[in-house]
């Protein structure tokens, strides 16, 4: 219960700091507008998949950015505290300093949920000039699936963030893991466009495709079975990588050192 | 009174890594060892508020980290209110509060009531039982006009005031507090100062508290444990800490006229420079206020400062063996 609090507190302190918020979605915003753009031209100069239709490519394109601004940087937050030696001073409280920052991320994340979820859809709209084939169970199928992958995006983020422990910086391993993302991730080809010598159902099995490709997928073929199946991997991954992430956290707190005289 | 804090030989060194070339950096690091505390051993009954002073990088913090759980130490024995901490840190937790004077507890955007809020959920406060306490504790931190506001607009004397209530929330047995009054001005000091000694006689909270200012230490403890180079130096009651070196306050005047010749029993020259001079004081002998009337007949003040002297300073003496 009180992981609700601390999660209920970060929402607040979230949604309170209005020009990040903004700054924020800008970016999303035009980062979209740059990939509409980019397909509009590919499907217009007629070298557009043939099995997609603009729209829906448009739509997943949209809704593959929006994963990655869903989830709060919470990586940032964890290197500062392992660098500057904070991490130490959350250690005397009764309430582990890991689910207490991941319990913080999904407030944060709930704030994002609220306002990307709410405000994008006639943004988009308006960029694409038409709905998603699929229709509202299509999108509300991709929004089911993007909270469970922002949730797994979190962990990840925690994981770069420990490793500052025996890096000193969370940055390049938080990039590394965005590459992984990028390349096996399908954020800017769905998994089915991916060339044929690397399998869709290993890339579909991968914890990256469950991050974006397989959510954000259901907008092609939006059925209960392929709902639950992504769910259910989703489901999978949460656990293996919140188990390996425990573990993680006890090493770290091995070499906790917080120096002053 | 029962024991509330048992501290046994208590040792930790850190390791510092060596500048070395880029290559036999990566390859072969070397280290260093530093000591930061080296068999240090003390107690403290219940209720007793103690200052553990020392100068910079005495190892007062790094203690005092180890005490509150923070830090491993690398052997000795420490029992916090029944706990030792590197082993139930967690059930420890509930027993202790704790204030570092250059970190935060509080959130940064958000009013300080939710931090309180928050923080009783985390300490399992019952509903009831969080709304008389933060009720008593504003009260009588004189705090509900601040908690309201954003903790970024607080100054720092408001914003210290609403850590110590913060660590205070869930009637810590035993309360560390690291340099609770740094950065603070004169009138905000003090008022911390009171704050504490009054949270603790009502409570009977155990406190113990590292600072570099002898003020803190006068006017909020009765013990005081002086260690340096990790070693424990003296450990005596404040009475004779005060009648032995705090007696002494350090003058500086800022005049119109280039010099004057202030010549006192109890007054000794420390520096004179154009139009500024600056004196020690033995209060056994004279008192301030007598030193200060002689300076303002002798010249046309414009500025005066009276500090105490630095902790560097006492702990030199105590060094020396005048005091042991």
């Amino acid at each position: 219960m009180k992981y609700y609090h601390f999660a209920r507190i970060a929402f607040g302190d979230h949604l309170n700091n209005r020009l990040r918020i903004f700054t924020r979605y800008l970016v999303f915003l035009l980062l979209d507008w740059v990939m509409i753009a980019m397909w509009s031209l590919i499907y217009k100069s007629g070298y557009g998949p043939a099995s997609i239709y603009f729209r829906d490519m448009a739509w997943y394109m949209a809704f593959a950015q929006m994963m990655f601004f869903l989830s709060p940087r919470l990586f940032v937050v964890i290197d500062s505290d392992v660098r500057s030696g904070n991490i130490g001073y959350f250690l005397n409280r009764p309430i582990p300093y890991l689910w207490m920052r991941f319990a913080e991320g999904v407030g944060a994340l709930a704030g994002n949920l609220l306002i990307y979820y709410v405000v994008s859809l006639p943004f988009i709209y308006l960029m694409i000039g038409d709905w998603p084939t699929g229709g509202w169970i299509a999108i509300t199928s991709v929004f089911g699936g993007l909270v469970l992958a922002s949730v797994l995006h979190l962990l990840f983020q925690i994981f770069a963030g420990l490793s500052t422990f025996w890096t000193n910086d969370a940055v390049f391993i938080y990039h590394s893991y965005q590459k992984f993302c990028l390349l096996l991730g399908g954020i800017y080809v769905p998994l089915s466009l991916y060339p044929s010598f690397i399998p869709e159902s290993v890339l579909k099995f991968l914890p990256f495709a469950s991050l974006v490709g397989n959510p954000v997928g259901l907008l092609f073929h939006p059925t209960w079975w392929g709902v639950l199946e992504v769910l259910a991997l989703q489901m999978f991954w949460l656990g293996f990588v919140g188990v390996c992430l425990s573990m993680f956290y006890q090493m770290c707190l091995r070499k906790v050192e917080v120096h002053g005289g | 009174m029962s024991q509330s804090v048992l501290v046994e030989n208590l040792q930790k060194s850190f390791k510092v890594r060596k500048k070395s070339g880029f290559l036999k950096g990566f390859l072969a690091p070397e280290y260093t060892t530093v000591q930061a505390v080296d068999g240090v051993s003390f107690s403290l009954k219940e209720g007793e508020r103690v200052a553990f002073v020392g100068p910079n990088g005495a190892g007062k913090s790094t203690t005092i980290k180890m005490l509150s759980g923070i830090l491993h130490p690398d052997s000795g024995y420490v029992e916090i209110g029944g706990f030792v901490p590197w082993t139930e840190r967690k059930a420890m937790a509930y027993k202790i509060g704790t204030v570092f004077g250059q970190r935060s507890q509080l959130w940064y955007h958000l009013p300080a009531q939710d931090t309180f809020e928050l923080l009783s959920y985390a300490y399992d406060m019952s509903r009831s039982d969080f709304e008389g306490r933060i009720k008593s504790l504003v009260d009588a931190f004189d705090a509900r006009h601040i908690v309201a506001k954003p903790v970024r607009q607080l100054s720092l004397g408001e914003r210290m005031r609403c850590e110590i209530i913060a660590s205070l929330l869930h009637r810590p047995k035993i309360l560390f507090l690291d340099e609770p009054t740094v950065g603070l001005d004169v009138v905000s000091k003090g008022v911390i100062r009171d704050l504490i000694k009054k949270a603790s006689d009502e409570d009977g909270t155990t406190v113990l508290l590292t600072s570099h200012d002898t003020g803190d230490m006068e006017r909020v403890c009765d013990r005081v444990i002086v260690i340096d180079h990790g070693r424990l130096v003296a450990d005596k009651p404040i009475r004779d800490l005060r009648s032995g070196y705090i007696r002494e306050k350090i003058i500086t005047l800022a005049m119109k006229e280039e010099i004057i010749s202030l010549t006192m029993k109890g007054v000794r020259l420390i520096e004179a420079t154009p139009h500024q001079l600056r004196v020690s004081v033995d209060t056994s002998q004279i008192s301030v206020e007598a030193v200060l009337q002689h300076a303002m007949k002798l010249s046309s003040l414009q500025d005066i400062t009276v500090e105490d002297p630095p902790m560097e300073d006492i702990i030199k003496e105590i060094y020396a063996g005048s005091l042991l």
